[in-house]
């Protein structure tokens, strides 16, 4: 008897062990970054997370889902300067890329929320985005025939905010693109990159360009907000719109240049089209402002050296990521 | 067998041990909640008693009317003549939309208290909650609808609603109403001095004003609602949530 009990022991948590195991397949060339002790990460929550990502009944006119601004095949972010949400209303930011969200530390494009558990539910709140409230929320999913289900599965309980919130951030938390030609020249691939994307790797790591203070390699981000002198007076006060500091004023967190290729228009607004118009920019060292990082400055590019460079930034693109069936919509079409 | 009794043995005399040194260590006795204290909030324009969703006329506008209002009060404490203060409630939140929602009880002890002292808005430590972690009916859950989640803080106050400068609401120039006031800063105590016995088994009200017309022409300054009629506590509206802010402080008195 008491052998039969021990057996039944061992085998729950060895069910729970592989459960929870080997759900994020990261080279070794990358720091696998934290997990919130109350979040764990279960094949279990992904998969509500990634129902639940492209459930549109999480707006409140059920006509857009995260995955409406956030579309895989533009390594999550959206073509519009700004997308559109409820109602067909705007923002007034460019929706951000999630590739290798897991990594950030700052969130939002200033940077002013500090997890990712944080940051999943403010666009299903916000009257701009998806303009639900969490009674509704609940309410919603109570009545859908899978979701009461699948919340008891995953956490043993009813549905409830921290169960939306934690599901959302645990798929998001595998929005993991780490195999583009750069990935694969980094692994010792010598063909993965073209000789112009070569030429414009070194480019891009040189002092003379001083990209990789910023963009750091392997991730391409810094986690920090900066101030690139996009406008002399900027409509959006970026992080001091949150810390009501003027020092704070136009500075943005740093995004990662992974599938930057296909993240167009960029910069917080939307408002440069294509990877030349930034380039060009930061080329020009941008505009004077009080509070522009003293990185930005201007440099010289030939035509040659800047096709080099853009080149080596569509080497970022991971099309593995962009057309992983595990990230597409399990929902029947709605 | 006998490892077994051993350990068990030990385990109830550590847990003997630990539980009787509790009980040394804090021999003042607790003061016991017998009574109730009732706090009641009533809006008012000027001297006339309102409802929140009445038109009503206030400064630069003919007419206004609420369709949303919320706002959290936290820290309630009463204080004794010798200096004593007896805490009664972190959080509470008010919505004037829902019958008996701006009224408050706490159970408090007997005695003879000389103020009662209320956080207006929260302190930088309940501000700084995730409102994910609350049930729904906590005043600080999410479902409240008072969090800023761009900012990662809260609403002290939301009015929304509408309001029409010459005209009658509805007339197609209406203005929308949206005063968000909310920062760290923001928070003050307010209190309010005024002698009350608190009776064994008896339930005792405290009945404070809100002035909604001192809300548009306070101490804080004007607001002029057709040219300030939101504030979201963003940089370029900040100084209308300031204003608000000090005014809304001082439309709150005991009556």
């Amino acid at each position: 008897m008491r052998f039969l009990a021990l057996a039944i022991l061992f085998a729950g948590l060895f069910s729970c062990s592989q459960k929870e195991s080997n759900i994020l397949e990261l080279p070794e060339y990358v720091q696998v970054f934290a997990i919130p002790e109350d979040n764990k990460l279960t094949v279990d929550k992904i998969e509500l997370g990634r129902k639940l990502f492209y459930e549109k009944g999480l707006s409140l006119d059920s006509s857009v889902s995260c995955a409406s601004c956030h579309i895989q095949t533009f390594a999550f972010a959206d073509t519009a300067r700004v997308s559109r949400g409820f109602r067909g209303d705007t923002g007034f930011r460019n929706s951000s890329s999630l590739t290798n969200v897991a990594f950030q530390t700052a969130f939002f494009k200033d940077g002013g929320v500090k997890t990712l558990e944080r940051a999943v539910h403010p666009p299903v709140l916000s009257e701009f985005e998806m303009n639900m409230n969490v009674i509704e929320m609940k309410e919603r999913l109570n009545n859908n025939p899978v979701y009461p289900s699948m919340f008891k599965v995953t956490f043993g309980r009813e549905i409830d905010h921290k169960g939306i919130v934690d599901a959302l951030a645990s798929f998001q938390r595998t929005f993991n693109s780490f195999n583009s030609p750069y990935d694969r020249h980094l692994q010792g691939d010598e063909s993965a990159l073209t000789e112009s994307q070569k030429r414009g790797l070194a480019l891009f790591r040189s002092e003379r360009l001083n990209c990789t203070t910023c963009h750091i390699e392997p991730l391409f981000i810094d986690n920090k907000i900066h101030n690139i002198g996009l406008y002399e007076f900027y409509p959006d006060y970026g992080r001091g719109r949150v810390t009501l500091d003027s020092a704070d004023y136009g500075k943005f967190r740093t995004p990662t240049l992974r599938n930057i290729a296909v993240t167009y228009p960029y910069l917080h607004d939307g408002s440069l089209p294509t990877l030349d118009a930034v380039l060009l920019l930061y080329q020009q060292g941008g505009v004077s402002h009080p509070n522009k990082s003293e990185l930005i400055i201007p440099f010289t590019l030939s035509e040659a050296e800047r096709s080099d460079l853009i080149s080596f930034l569509h080497a970022l693109t991971d099309s593995t990521f962009l057309n992983n069936p595990a990230f597409s919509n399990p929902n029947p079409a709605q | 067998m006998k490892k077994l009794s051993l350990f068990l043995v030990l385990t109830i005399a550590i847990v003997l041990v630990t539980t009787s040194c509790e009980e040394v260590k804090d021999p003042v006795p607790q003061p016991i909640n017998n009574s109730t204290v009732k706090i009641v909030f009533g809006l008012y324009n000027g001297n006339d008693s309102i409802n929140y969703d009445d038109v009503i006329a206030v400064d630069n506008v003919n007419e206004y009317r609420m369709e949303f209002f919320k706002f959290y009060l936290s820290n309630f404490k009463i204080e004794k003549s010798n200096g004593d203060v007896v805490f009664l409630k972190d959080v509470v939140i008010a919505n004037a939309a829902d019958t008996g929602g701006m009224t408050f009880s706490f159970a408090a002890p007997e005695g003879s208290f000389e103020k009662l002292m209320i956080g207006i808005g929260l302190d930088s430590v309940l501000n700084a909650s995730d409102p994910v972690s609350f049930p729904d009916e906590h005043p600080l859950s999410s479902a409240q609808s008072m969090y800023w989640s761009w900012a990662t803080k809260y609403r002290f106050t939301r009015v929304d609603g509408k309001a029409n400068e010459s005209g009658t609401l509805g007339d197609g120039n209406d203005l929308l109403i949206a005063h968000h006031p909310g920062a760290d800063e923001f928070y003050k105590v307010k209190d309010f001095v005024k002698p009350f016995t608190l009776v064994k088994g008896d339930t005792t009200q405290i009945n404070i004003k809100m002035d909604v017309a001192k809300w548009f022409n306070g101490p804080g300054g004007i607001i002029d609602l057709p040219t300030e009629p939101q504030t979201h506590t963003a940089p370029s509206d900040y100084h209308i949530a300031v204003k608000y802010t000090e005014n809304f402080f001082a439309a709150l008195e005991l009556m």
